[in-house]
């Protein structure tokens, strides 16, 4: 694990790695979003339902 | 739980403070619109992790935050992606203009007073301003109990005059509720604000987001949804540039962003929940906090700078989840249906 961590970090002015640190930040984003977001919806922590007509103060 | 060995910064941390840092920047990402590096960077500092590594992973964490809660807001409806692309052409060249004025007073050898008291400056006068605002808006409630609500200081003064400049071409936002505005404008206020990032060396959020509010007129909880799609697109170009250097711990970011992503939804579903100028309230005064810690860290008290940053990005995440509970207490009493 630690040699493929510093094997993406040290390849230094290389674009793929630092591409695939981007992408998997993203993607990492996108699925741990996702299950998180379930997660609390499960536990009731959810958006309010919508007010019609609500204002900003 | 047992420390864990970061190899890229060379650091053993015990990832529960790693969870506990993203958590927080999470909640105050999400409420705010901002990426939190100011919360994260000096955090990852005292760990152990060296100031460009530390930068590096923030911003790989914020990426990956910042898609959490742009995805959030966009459910929400409070994401103006119109607006938020007009405003990434003004953003670019200026956080580039910005980099390239502090490369040119690097050569002074007066960098680090002129932008920290430029931080400052921008950051109490910031806070300080949408705290004036916040007390007299206070006040005209007050004054109109039971009446017509107050009406909103984005519906006049500045936000006012930039929305009748009539500068060709001019766009209609409605999701931000703007009949028209000049892309000139749009893309002039992106610029200043981009070169204040750039001269700083933030991602931006602290100054973007009240620029929305107070110079285009855009409803809060839109300048907090429309901001984290310019932090993501900022987030995901500095990473790509720390990560060329090697700078990025991809573990560490990783283990935040767990924290991170939970703390984006809280945050974000908490702008349902409290009304925009309470938003407006925790935000002034974690600008001031932050104004304050950095001028101490001028006047070389950096430890007591980093304690009362923490405190206060701790405090605002409390006070957040605080008024969630109250809200979901609310809506479960106004809706016992829905909440079944």
């Amino acid at each position: 694990m630690d040699a493929l961590l510093l094997s993406i970090a040290s390849g230094h002015q290389a674009v793929a790695p630092a591409l695939l640190v981007v992408a998997v930040m993203i993607a990492g984003g996108g699925i741990l979003g996702g299950l998180s977001g379930l997660a609390l919806s499960r536990l009731g922590i959810r958006p309010a339902a919508r007010r019609a007509g609500e204002r900003d103060g | 739980m047992i420390p864990v060995h970061f190899p890229v910064a060379g650091v053993t941390v015990d990832p529960w403070l790693l969870l506990f840092i993203g958590f927080t920047a999470g909640v105050c990402g999400g409420f705010f619109g901002i990426g939190g590096a100011f919360l994260v960077t000096p955090a990852l500092n005292i760990l152990g992790f060296p100031m460009a590594c530390a930068i590096g992973t923030d911003l790989a964490h914020i990426t990956g935050k910042s898609v959490v809660s742009a995805r959030r807001h966009q459910q929400l409806g409070n994401l103006d992606v119109k607006a938020g692309m007009l405003l990434a052409v003004g953003t670019v060249p200026g956080v580039e203009a910005g980099a390239r004025a502090i490369a040119w007073l690097e050569r002074s050898g007066e960098i680090e007073t002129v932008v920290r008291s430029t931080y400052v400056l921008l950051l109490a006068a910031i806070g300080g301003a949408i705290l004036w605002d916040w007390w007299r808006h206070r006040r005209r409630q007050a004054g109109r109990r039971g009446a017509e609500p107050a009406p909103y200081a984005t519906e006049g003064g500045l936000a006012h005059r930039v929305r009748s400049l009539r500068w060709k071409p001019c766009v209609s936002l409605p999701r931000s509720g703007i009949a028209a505005v000049s892309v000139w404008a749009l893309i002039g206020i992106a610029f200043a604000t981009g070169f204040c990032a750039g001269f700083l060396g933030v991602g931006g959020g602290f100054i973007r987001m009240p620029a929305m509010l107070y110079l285009i007129g855009m409803p809060t909880r839109v300048a907090v949804g429309t901001d984290l799609l310019e932090v993501l697109l900022s987030g995901a170009y500095g990473t790509f540039t720390y990560a060329l250097r090697g700078r990025v711990d991809l573990l560490a970011a990783l283990v935040m962003l767990v924290g991170g992503a939970v703390g984006s939804h809280i945050g974000a579903i908490a702008t349902d929940y409290v009304v925009g100028y309470r938003i407006r309230l925790y935000f002034a005064l974690t600008a001031l906090a932050s104004a304050v810690a950095v001028a101490l860290k001028q006047w070389g008290a950096g430890q007591a700078a980093t304690v009362l940053l923490l405190s206060a990005g701790s405090a605002v995440t409390l006070a957040i989840i605080l008024g969630l509970g109250a809200g979901l207490a609310r809506e479960r009493r106004r809706l016992p249906d829905a909440a079944a």
